[in-house]
């Protein structure tokens, strides 16, 4: 969509088509499954039988080059960093990211005295939705999803932006 | 003071009866203390191990600890009340089911409060000289006892002044430049066969000293030993046993990351853990972490809300 | 004709990659497709346990050990907790003793689960898999029932536990028990003898014995080379000393003793045997006795150290506790058993294919936060 984005004034066809983009967007949005620590296993959890998340339209991918949103879930150390900002701008346009976990989000309980730790992925990648907990139910997990579909369901790819 | 002679009697008298002397007891003409010690011969069979690890005095001396009432008695775990007690720890001395070693334990932690401070001066156990560890003194105990004698019996003749400390119960304290041939002579020696080694760390001690711990373990025979090398922090060098026993390979990597301490003739001593290019040695007591690694910036930042 | 010379090729798998291992980095050298040796590199989770141990209080430890080992954190509680007691001289009550070993094999069957679920998963078994989390979740279902979180517990505590068992716990465990008990056998048809398993598993990466005891490896691992060495029954601590139970061993069933398949199968039997040991648990737990009786007011150890091993689905889990007199410890470390199984890899996996590469690692059933702490 990289030539057509922003380009159309505000018009009805226009609003339709975007409506109709966003919605196809937010009901598949593939999930790059990169977990670190704890978190993935919950985030396994949240993909297996019991809390499935493929009725929500996610489906896991190992490479970054078919997923929509990355999960950061996990504790994200200073080695791993540099790696994960490579990883983020693998992903093709539009991507989203999830901080699954308090360690993601801002450190969790290694904050104080963890030297090798980030405190918080927002340091390297930019994050649409904070997922808290330690670990996150994955009914929270899915809470956190669900939020992300309704963020990506009120873009309009189309229309051009005033300022 | 007859009461503190008869309740040291009184323990005297059950320790034998717990192995099995029950003639003793039923020798005794005094009416009162017979009873007495049958009372608590009874208490102590709901526990005997607890029993005797409480009232041990040392395995060599036989002498009645009627004069225990003081500063100078050896009983580790009686120290280790009082000085609960002087902490303001009730608790515990209150919880002693034994009745005379209770007594015992108030009336030392009355004297005791009477000077706290030289009390603890007189009975804080430094790292270096004696550990107080508190495994209970059961057989493995005393195999433990035989086998670290063993081993310094053999040490003395084959590499003397290798081993350098008094108190050969708990532990080895090795000397670092004839560590290589030593660990040989454990690995392969037919009466220790120590094949395997649980755990290796490094520790530091303060007072610029950095020590190497190794924890042997040998699955043929069962027994265990601990062996302590201490080098300075100016120049922390001790010679590597990876070829002894493979997996002290990926430990001394481990310490080496942590604290600093170079293995000799270790064919890749590089970080492990950390990045190839972290400064510092992090499990150091006066380590100060850097500020930032590769533009990020390490300590958590604290706007406003903290 | 002359010989086509080929060149050596560096491959990278990691540290982001699709097993459920975690962040793990390895560098293969391959020659074609035939591995000539592999560097795992490590560290890239590493949150500084031990810095941490040495900074808080010794109760404040125990949520950080249950992260190390997130897939079994009963039993790195079990480890902790051991140790300070018989540093403590603390005795507690037989039915917390009951209640910390159902607790701790109910842990053991739940982490073996996982363990071979991934390991079917790695093979390319996506169906055991999905099987294996869902018996799994009924084991954390009871785990929920107790103490209220699913994945890291920070239940057992210095001299008790910190919830006792709530009302209809038994029944539900043996409900639960006598619901899984089949589902192992299906679980042995469906993967344990088939024939595409057995192909890709039977004579790859054997471990004898003498490399196995060199390089430290402990639990399953060694016990499916053909050496009965269980800490519950050699060293016994808490209570199992009470418990009739065999200690499987690797017999070389398929294929040679001490190779993938020996170590997959040792766990499916332990499995068996933990249900055992959870039945006779619960059978002769007292009824009465308080949890919350031998909690110390205080804790400060006397000054000096230990060394205590417990055992932990993946094998001896160590720990070396000094203490300076404070209530705060002066250093901590934890032997992790997954640590020195992943340092014999090189040893094991050198000259297989590179698909084998990754049977012999889902095999040794790792874990990287207790790796690198």
């Amino acid at each position: 969509m990289g030539l057509l984005e922003n380009k159309f004034n505000d018009n009805i066809i226009v609003e339709k088509l975007d409506k109709l983009l966003s919605w196809s967007r937010s009901t598949s949005p593939w999930f790059f499954q990169f977990g670190t620590a704890c978190c993935a296993i919950e985030m396994m959890a949240a993909a297996a039988s019991r809390h499935d998340l493929m009725r929500i339209g996610m489906i896991p991918r190992s490479s970054p080059r078919q997923a929509d949103v990355m999960i950061v879930a996990g504790t994200v150390t200073m080695k791993m960093a540099l790696r994960v900002k490579k990883l983020y701008e693998q992903m093709a346009d539009p991507k989203y990211v999830v901080a699954m976990g308090s360690c993601a989000t801002s450190g969790g309980p290694y904050w104080q005295h963890g030297y090798h730790v980030l405190k918080g992925v927002d340091i390297v990648i930019p994050v649409d939705v904070y997922v808290p907990g330690c670990p996150p139910r994955p009914e929270a997990l899915i809470e956190g999803l669900l939020k992300l579909q309704e963020q990506i369901l009120e873009e309009r790819p189309l229309t051009r932006k005033m300022a | 003071m007859s009461a503190d002679m008869d309740n040291s009697k009184i323990i005297e008298l059950v320790l034998g009866a717990l192995d099995g002397d029950m003639d003793t007891i039923n020798a005794i003409e005094d009416r009162v203390v017979r009873s007495k010690a049958k009372a608590a011969l009874f208490k102590a069979k709901k526990d005997p191990e607890g029993y005797r690890a409480k009232n041990i005095v040392s395995s060599n001396d036989s002498e009645p600890s009627s004069k225990a009432v003081s500063n100078e008695v050896k009983d580790a775990s009686l120290i280790n009340l009082v000085l609960k007690g002087l902490d303001g720890d009730m608790d515990s001395v209150n919880a002693i089911e034994d009745r005379v070693f209770r007594s015992k334990v108030k009336s030392a932690l009355v004297k005791a409060k009477k000077n706290p401070e030289e009390f603890k001066k007189l009975n804080h156990l430094s790292t270096k000289s004696v550990d107080t560890e508190t495994v209970e003194k059961t057989q493995s105990e005393s195999k433990k006892d035989s086998i670290s004698f063993k081993i310094k019996e053999m040490a003395d003749s084959k590499f003397p002044g290798s081993i350098t400390n008094e108190n050969i119960e708990d532990f080895l304290l090795v000397k670092s430049d004839l560590w290589y041939d030593f660990a040989d002579m454990l690995k392969n020696e037919s009466s220790f066969l120590f094949d395997s080694l649980q755990c290796q760390t490094g520790f530091d001690i303060g007072e610029d000293t950095l020590e190497a711990r190794y924890n042997l373990h040998s699955m043929t025979k069962n027994h265990y030993i601990e062996i302590r090398i201490q080098v300075p922090v100016k120049n922390p060098q001790i010679p590597s046993v990876e070829t002894v026993w493979r997996i002290a390979d990926w430990f001394e990597r481990e310490t080496y990351d942590m604290f600093g301490i170079e293995f000799l003739k270790h064919r890749d001593l590089r970080r492990i853990l950390l990045p190839e290019d972290w400064e510092g040695w992090p499990l150091r007591k006066n380590y100060e972490v850097q500020e930032t690694y590769h533009g990020i910036v390490i300590p958590k930042m604290k706007e406003g809300w903290e | 004709m002359g010989v086509i010379h080929g060149e050596e090729m560096v491959l990278n798998i990691g540290p982001q990659h699709p097993a459920t291992h975690g962040v793990l980095r390895l560098q293969v050298r391959t020659d074609g497709e035939i591995v000539s040796q592999i560097t795992p590199y490590l560290g890239y989770l590493h949150r500084c346990f031990e810095k941490h141990c040495e900074n808080v209080t010794y109760e404040q430890v125990i949520p950080f050990t249950d992260r190390c080992d997130y897939l079994a954190s009963m039993t790195m509680n079990f480890g902790y907790v051991v140790a300070m007691e018989e540093m403590l001289e603390i005795k507690v009550n037989d039915r917390v003793q009951h209640i910390r070993v159902v607790m701790a094999e109910l842990q053991r069957i739940a982490s073996h689960l996982l363990g071979l679920g991934a390991f079917g998963l790695d093979i390319g078994a996506f169906t055991p898999f999905l099987h294996m989390l869902r018996d799994r979740e009924r084991i954390l279902d009871l785990f929920e029932m107790t103490c209220g979180a699913r994945l890291l517990y920070n239940y057992m505590w210095i001299g008790g536990l910190s919830h006792d068992l709530p009302v209809g716990f038994v029944e539900s465990t043996y409900k639960f028990l006598d619901y899984f008990e089949p589902k192992i056998d299906e679980f042995v048809d469906l993967l344990v003898h088939n024939k595409i398993f057995v192909e890709r598993t039977a004579d790859i990466g054997v471990m004898p014995q003498d490399v196995a005891i060199s390089y430290g490896v402990t639990g399953p691992n060694l016990r499916a080379s053909g050496l009965k060495w269980d800490l519950r029954k050699d060293d016994p601590y808490s209570i199992y000393n009470k418990f009739d139970f065999k200690v499987p061993v690797g017999e070389g069933g398929k294929g040679t003793v001490g190779d993938c398949w020996d170590r997959f199968y040792v766990r499916v039997l332990e499995m068996k045997e933990s249900i055992k040991i959870v039945r006779q648990a619960l059978s002769s737990m007292p009824k009465d006795g308080d949890v919350h009786q031998s909690l110390p007011k205080k804790i400060k150890p006397p000054v000096g150290s230990i060394y205590k091993r417990t055992e932990s689905p993946r094998g001896d889990l160590g720990y070396y506790i000094q203490s300076d007199g404070s209530n705060i410890p002066y250093r901590l470390k934890m032997r992790s058993p997954a640590f020195t199984a992943l340092s014999v890899i090189d040893e094991i996996a050198a000259g297989w294919l590179l698909s084998d590469v990754l049977a012999i690692l889902g095999s040794l059933d790792i874990v990287l936060g207790e790796i690198d702490r």
